[in-house]
């Protein structure tokens, strides 16, 4: 089976006025139709820069070295109007803050049917039908009335659901998602979650998850990689990494979790 | 003896201008009737969802803001009958961490100067060099940064200054708003480490308001639950967490992840409405969202009643 996005020997450098900085230091990562892969790290490992450079987002100072084959045509070095066409239509992308991800004096629908006019070259009445029936993909409650609305009208939680609906208009066949849950209360979150894997099973999502929350990786996710100073450090199957980590970085990341069974008697006797 | 903190019938409102044609005036009710008491030492955690009223209890309780209703006493004495000037005693007792420590550090200011300033406002004659060097020590960061601004910190190091600052004057309660939130893993897992030795250290009490319950639940003696601005339920972190008798607490305690691929959430698909501040409306607030709601929680508000001498629920049908 070919993989539907390959990572090759990618480098993301930036340079600085006295040194280079490396974001991404030689990573090759292989993701396959269906897979639900979570990129872990702390902040600055290089896992969103890693992805955003696939994509073709990174700042306009990095420097992008290596391959990254999108079933098997390259990305890199791809002109911005090609880029546009594969952008937004076969790999979509769902930024962490949903407030500043969305234009702020457009509403909802125009928003979500201007993505479907662009991309389908649909007729205005269509691409709203369309936009109505994404908003009910994802569970938002009187999906008409929200169309109408503005971002700030809504929740954080209702905000991450437009994202996600957004992402999914034009049925893509890979979403990355940069941190969807990070800025959203555990009830909400754990919503937000479940959307997401109910949405793979139906519609066959394949799914990159940035995120630095070991909770939600064992939650959702069917394999991990570990990232350190823009390296992978361990990948594997979900299960084995959290299980029975290899990487000294991995077991420290772990370890770090704040666990639910705590030893009480150890912290009262200090 | 008298506990070291006591809030009363606590009510705090917003108003709001809906429309300036509306003839009575809106209000958002950020707290409704909070009671609580906290000893000395003691652990206090506050959970709830955003918007349920946890920041506002920690700005109430430190003096940053009037309540509309009810009363915070220190030490058996109501703050808001102190004159201004023993109010600013009971300000040195009791200190605040905030989220952001980029935000609450001054950017023009050294971080030695930060820690001292507590010293020089209320102990001109300490050896603040001294007392600032043993301090950063303490919370692990090298001498060397006393004469460094935050932004050549990182956020985890900004944070332990922010403790440091709030430990210098050593108070007798120190209230933290999200104080571990915006730090990755392995730093909030180090600066909670700190907390809870520094706790043992200076035999000071938190009020510790965050929204993580791995957390609380980690560094608490005892957990309030906040609901659209009310208490929920209270008791022990065993009570509270391994015996929810609340409903709401319930819910909380179910969409925790539990951090093993093994042991993976029951997936619900009924997205959750956050509740209205504004509806005065009578009855329990989480009757919407709540799975056991009976006719009796639409007319009656149930109060928070005492179900054991440690703990309180506020619920008409609370969980055996």
């Amino acid at each position: 089976m070919t993989a539907l996005l390959q990572i090759t020997h990618l480098n993301v450098r930036f340079a600085g006025a006295d040194r280079n900085v490396v974001a991404v230091d030689d990573v090759s990562l292989r993701i396959n139709a269906g897979d639900l892969l979570a990129g872990v790290g702390e902040s600055g490992s290089g896992k969103s820069q890693l992805f955003l450079s696939c994509l073709g987002l990174q700042a306009p100072s990095a420097v992008v070295t290596g391959s990254v084959r999108f079933k098997e045509r390259e990305l890199l070095g791809l002109d911005e109007r090609a880029m546009n066409r594969i952008r937004g239509d076969e790999i979509c992308f769902i930024p962490q803050d949903s407030l500043s991800a969305l234009t702020p004096h457009v509403s909802i629908g125009t928003q979500l049917a201007e993505i479907v006019i662009v991309h389908r070259r649909c007729s205005r009445t269509e691409a709203f039908a369309r936009a109505e029936q994404a908003l009910q993909r994802v569970h938002i409650p009187e999906p008409a009335r929200r169309l109408r609305q503005y971002p700030h009208e809504l929740s954080g939680g209702m905000r991450q659901r437009v994202l996600i609906a957004m992402a999914l208009l034009t049925e893509p066949a890979l979403v990355i998602a940069d941190e969807p849950t990070t800025a959203l209360d555990v009830t909400v979150q754990a919503q937000v979650l479940d959307l997401l894997v109910e949405l793979r099973e139906q519609v066959g999502l394949t799914l990159v998850l940035v995120t630095h929350d070991m909770g939600v990786v064992a939650e959702i996710a069917d394999r991990v990689a570990v990232m350190q100073a823009g390296r992978i450090v361990e990948e594997g199957l979900g299960a084995q990494v959290l299980h029975s980590p290899q990487h000294p970085y991995t077991q420290h990341l772990l370890a770090a979790v704040p666990q639910w069974q705590v030893d009480r008697s150890q912290a009262a006797t200090q | 003896m008298t506990p070291l903190l006591e809030v009363r019938g606590l009510h705090l409102r917003y108003p709001i201008d809906a429309s300036i044609f509306s003839r009575t005036p809106r209000n958002v009710a950020a707290l409704t009737d909070v009671s609580f008491v906290m000893n000395r030492g003691e652990v206090l955690g506050v959970v709830g969802e955003s918007g349920c009223g946890k920041s506002s209890l920690g700005k109430v309780v430190s003096g940053l803001v009037e309540p509309t209703d009810g009363e915070v006493l220190w030490e058996g004495t109501p703050i808001g009958t102190l004159p201004a000037s023993a109010r600013g005693d009971v300000r040195r007792e009791l200190q605040m961490v905030f989220q952001d420590p980029r935000a609450s550090l001054d950017p023009r200011m050294t971080v030695g100067a930060s820690i001292a300033e507590p010293l020089v406002v209320w102990s001109p004659d300490a050896d603040t060099k001294k007392i600032t060097a043993q301090l950063l020590s303490r919370v692990g960061l090298s001498e060397a940064m006393t004469s460094r601004y935050p932004h050549e910190l990182s956020g985890g190091q900004c944070q332990r200054v922010a403790i440091a600052r709030a430990f210098v004057l050593h108070p007798k309660l120190v209230i933290c708003d999200e104080a571990v939130s915006a730090l990755d893993v392995s730093v909030q897992a180090q600066v909670i480490a700190l907390l809870r030795e520094l706790r043992h250290e200076f035999g000071v009490g938190l009020l510790f308001i965050s929204h993580n319950l791995a957390v609380v639940r980690g560094l608490s003696d005892r957990v309030l639950v906040l609901y659209a601005g009310r208490v929920m339920e209270i008791g022990t972190v065993v009570e509270v967490m391994d015996e929810a008798k609340h409903p709401y607490t319930q819910s909380l305690l179910d969409a925790v992840l539990s951090g093993d691929p093994a042991r993976r959430r029951v997936r619900k698909q009924s997205p959750v409405q956050p509740p209205s501040l504004t509806a005065q409306s009578s009855g329990c607030v989480f009757r919407a969202r709540c799975p056991m709601a009976f006719s009796r929680c639409a007319e009656e508000t149930p109060a928070l009643t005492t179900v054991s001498p440690t703990r309180q629920v506020a619920c008409h049908l609370p969980i055996l």
